[in-house]
């Protein structure tokens, strides 16, 4: 399945991605990734329609490979607290991560855990657009997403 | 040239009849073979087992046991001899009394070893031919001169259809239709268009393409044009203000300074931008709670001693065992268990994939403020620089409350100008970039590449389409041409063996004149007063019968042989005579099973004529069948006398 955006993240941030940035290459997975971490922060599932129809990379570009791991392992964790899993019961635990891991797909992550993964990522655009406007540039962007984490997480 | 089939004799071994070990053998190759059997001693069975021989269709489990000898007969065989355009053929058929199957073998010159091979393995053209229904057209059914008369079973056109191979019109028209769907599924890859609607949408779509280009090109020279003339402007405006505020020194020194700490600013955030958006993509510098949670996770995974340190790969190897490691045998619903088990394990890779994501929490060197830190420099130096915008603002509108209106206009168009030029800017990368990135954000119709690209798809669809359409016509045409062939091929073959055939029953029905009128799906008769005498009578069915058989086969791209029992039987003395006679000149080669009855007037029009073979087989009691040969025996046979001996 891999990375499908959800649906309205082209859009919102669309300004940044044509303009750029002189030195620094803003590329959509950042887009991806910036909503995919607020989601996962907030354990919470955004609605699969709410997602592409068709996906828009298969594996991590360049700049993000050496963060599968820890991406997959903030999957795990989100999963476990997301579905109440008793963290001392080794085999709820194990059996989660077969659910969620698949070596030999390019990412290394499930299919069940990708569509996971998309549907982080529409909690955390949803989250995203009730914070801040578009961004009109990349620094309006770092600086309110520090912001975002700075917050606790708190919704309101 | 015709291809030519011949009988050279078969071989019966413990087949009921008492046929045991009996030989019939055609190597001379009499044109006319009569062989005398009385009821009870196997014609049927012969029948039966030619036909078999010949089509190569399995016998049923039924049949097979009522073709066994008796009780103690625990296999049989029958074999048939041909000879094809030259070659000799042996087909065996094998009997398996006990397990009432039955299983053929052929032997063929051409099989380099001499021996047989196992199956049926006659020349493959004759394949299609020799169907069990076709089979009962030349070793000849006696039911068959009752069907070709009824027109639900349709076996005269069937007939003509097969023998002169018109079928092979049904094959060419089903490798076009293949044709079609091939080149139909080859194209459904890029479009399911097939017909004229689809091909106008197609066109309408590709135009579509294409003015959209023209649009983006067009808009590409507007906005280019555009943006040279406002560069133009802009350079002129900012000369137009550095020279009226060169003269006021003080103001210039200030702006000049204020320019420049606007200018080491926006590096400053460039920088500190570029940064930042290399801290973001680690996980673990974002947020101290998000690399929190990661070493939690690690340490969890410790304590639970997870991932195990066997794998689910051990437990298929070891239910691929002998034995358990704890030395209990492993049995097939062990086995079974432990597969079941493995699958609550983790495979080799995800532990390796689990460790690393561990090694990766545990050695790294984040601390997780490194985003909050870059983020709050980054917002330091941007209020930094919109204090300086400010200050230069406030400049600015300094020197026009002073009275400078004209700055004020030029300052006005500046800043109208850079907005228009950033926005047009804006609008050129859209339509111009070639950028993945800015694709995956863009639609065909905003930026020019894309939309070159989609021309080209559409293009390729619309002759693919067109293709399609195209061939589907031509194949429609192709199709129709061979349904006409095939219609008036039938028709004028129907017309021919119709002529032929009342050629014949001219000469094998004296008195009443009895007609074909027509070939359809039955033979239809025409004769005067038909209906008045309730149809016609047994002999005149079967004289129609083979008057149609001999014409249908005389023309045919085959010569076959023509094997027929008891033919004369339910003739009357007159009919039998004229059959006798009209009938041997219709074949080349010709096996008549006959009872002793049929001799007076059918089997006597054989005696004169010099190319006859004459066998005459019976059986005396529960014995073994025996065979002569010769005119002599054949003649004096009497089978209604058996305790007597069958030959005197």
């Amino acid at each position: 399945m891999s990375f499908v955006m959800p649906t309205a993240a082209r859009s919102f941030f669309r300004t940044i991605t044509e303009r750029g940035v002189p030195g620094a290459r803003y590329i959509m997975f950042d887009t991806y990734y910036v909503c995919l971490l607020l989601g996962l922060r907030e354990r919470r599932l955004g609605a699969a329609d709410q997602l592409d129809p068709d996906r828009f990379i298969d594996n991590y570009p360049e700049d993000y490979r050496s963060q599968a791991d820890f991406i997959a392992g903030l999957l795990i964790d989100a999963e476990l607290d997301r579905k109440d899993i008793d963290l001392s019961n080794k085999q709820s635990v194990e059996r989660e991560m077969i659910l969620l891991l698949d070596p030999s797909s390019p990412t290394g992550i499930s299919g069940t855990g990708s569509e996971f993964l998309n549907r982080y990522a529409v909690a955390g655009f949803e989250r995203l657009q009730r914070e801040m406007m578009p961004p009109a540039k990349l620094e309006d962007l770092l600086v309110k997403y520090a912001d975002l984490w700075a917050d606790g997480g708190n919704d309101d | 040239m015709a291809m030519e089939i011949k009988v050279k004799g078969w071989k019966y071994q413990n087949i009921r009849g008492g046929l045991r070990d009996l030989h019939i053998d055609l190597d001379e190759d009499p044109r006319w073979t009569l062989i005398q059997m009385p009821n009870g001693t196997g014609k049927t069975t012969t029948m039966t087992l030619l036909r078999a021989a010949l089509t190569g269709i399995d016998l049923t489990e039924t049949e097979v046991a009522e073709l066994r000898a008796d009780d103690r007969a625990e296999s049989g065989s029958f074999e048939l001899r041909l000879d094809i355009d030259g070659d000799p053929f042996r087909v065996n058929i094998d009997l398996d009394f006990v397990g009432r199957r039955c299983s053929f073998s052929t032997t063929r010159a051409q099989l380099q070893s001499g021996g047989s091979e196992p199956g049926w393995h006659l020349p493959p053209q004759l394949r299609r031919l020799l169907t069990p229904e076709f089979a009962r057209l030349f070793v000849f059914d006696g039911e068959f001169a009752k069907d070709i008369r009824k027109v639900d079973k349709d076996r005269t056109t069937k007939s003509i259809r097969t023998l002169y191979r018109l079928d092979q019109l049904d094959a060419l028209r089903d490798s076009v239709r293949k044709l079609v769907d091939e080149e139909q599924e080859r194209a459904a890859n890029l479009t399911r268009a097939k017909e004229q609607k689809g091909i106008t949408r197609l066109t309408n779509a590709l135009d579509e393409a294409k003015l959209t280009l023209q649009m983006l090109e067009i808009q590409q020279r507007s906005y280019r044009e555009e943006q040279a003339t406002k560069t133009k402007r802009l350079a002129e405006i900012e000369k137009a203000i550095a020279d009226r505020t060169a003269q006021d020194e003080q103001y210039k020194k200030r702006m000049d300074a204020l320019t420049r700490d606007v200018e080491k600013l926006n590096a400053s955030i460039s920088d500190l931008t570029t940064t930042g958006l290399t801290v973001l993509r680690s996980p673990t510098k974002i947020s101290p709670e998000l690399l929190r949670r990661l070493r939690s996770l690690g340490d969890r995974l410790t304590t639970l001693q997870l991932p195990k340190t066997i794998s689910v790969e051990f437990f298929h190897e070891l239910a691929r065992a002998e034995k358990c490691v704890c030395d209990r045998d492993i049995g097939e619903v062990e086995s079974a268990a432990i597969i079941a088990g493995a699958s609550k394990y983790l495979a080799e890779d995800q532990i390796t994939v689990i460790n690393r994501m561990k090694k990766a929490v545990r050695e790294t060197d984040a601390t997780g403020e490194e985003f909050g830190e870059s983020a709050r420099t980054l917002r330091t130096k941007l209020r930094e620089r919109r204090s300086i915008e400010q200050q230069i603002d406030q400049l600015q509108q300094e020197k026009v409350a002073g009275g400078d209106t004209e700055l004020q206009s030029l300052l006005k168009e500046q800043i109208e100008i850079k907005d228009r030029l950033a926005k047009v800017e804006q609008l050129l990368k859209t339509l111009t970039s070639t950028d993945r990135q800015v694709h995956l954000q863009a639609e065909w119709h905003e930026n020019i590449h894309l939309c070159r690209a989609e021309v080209k798809t559409r293009e390729k669809k619309l002759a693919t389409a067109t293709n399609t359409y195209n061939f589907v016509i031509a194949a429609e045409k192709v199709k129709a041409l061979i349904d006409r062939v095939a219609t008036e091929a039938l028709e004028g073959l129907r017309e021919s063996v119709r002529e032929a055939t009342n050629e014949k029953l001219s000469r094998l029905v004296t008195g009443e004149p009895l007609q074909v009128s027509r070939i359809g799906s039955a033979l239809e008769l025409s004769s005067e007063g038909l209906a008045e005498k309730g149809g016609v009578s047994e002999g005149q069915s079967l004289s129609v019968a083979y008057a149609f058989l001999t014409s249908l086969l005389s023309a045919a791209p085959y010569k076959l042989p023509f094997i027929v029992d008891s033919p004369a039987v339910s003739l009357d003395t007159q009919v039998r005579r004229e059959v006798g006679d009209v009938i041997p000149e219709l074949f080349d080669q010709m096996i008549v099973f006959v009872i002793s009855s049929e001799r007076d007037g059918f089997a006597d029009a054989f005696y004169p004529r010099p190319d006859v073979r004459y066998i005459t087989v019976w059986r005396e009691g529960a014995l073994a069948t025996q065979k002569r040969d010769g005119l002599s025996d054949f003649q004096t046979f009497h089978s209604i006398e058996p305790a007597a001996g069958g030959i005197q």
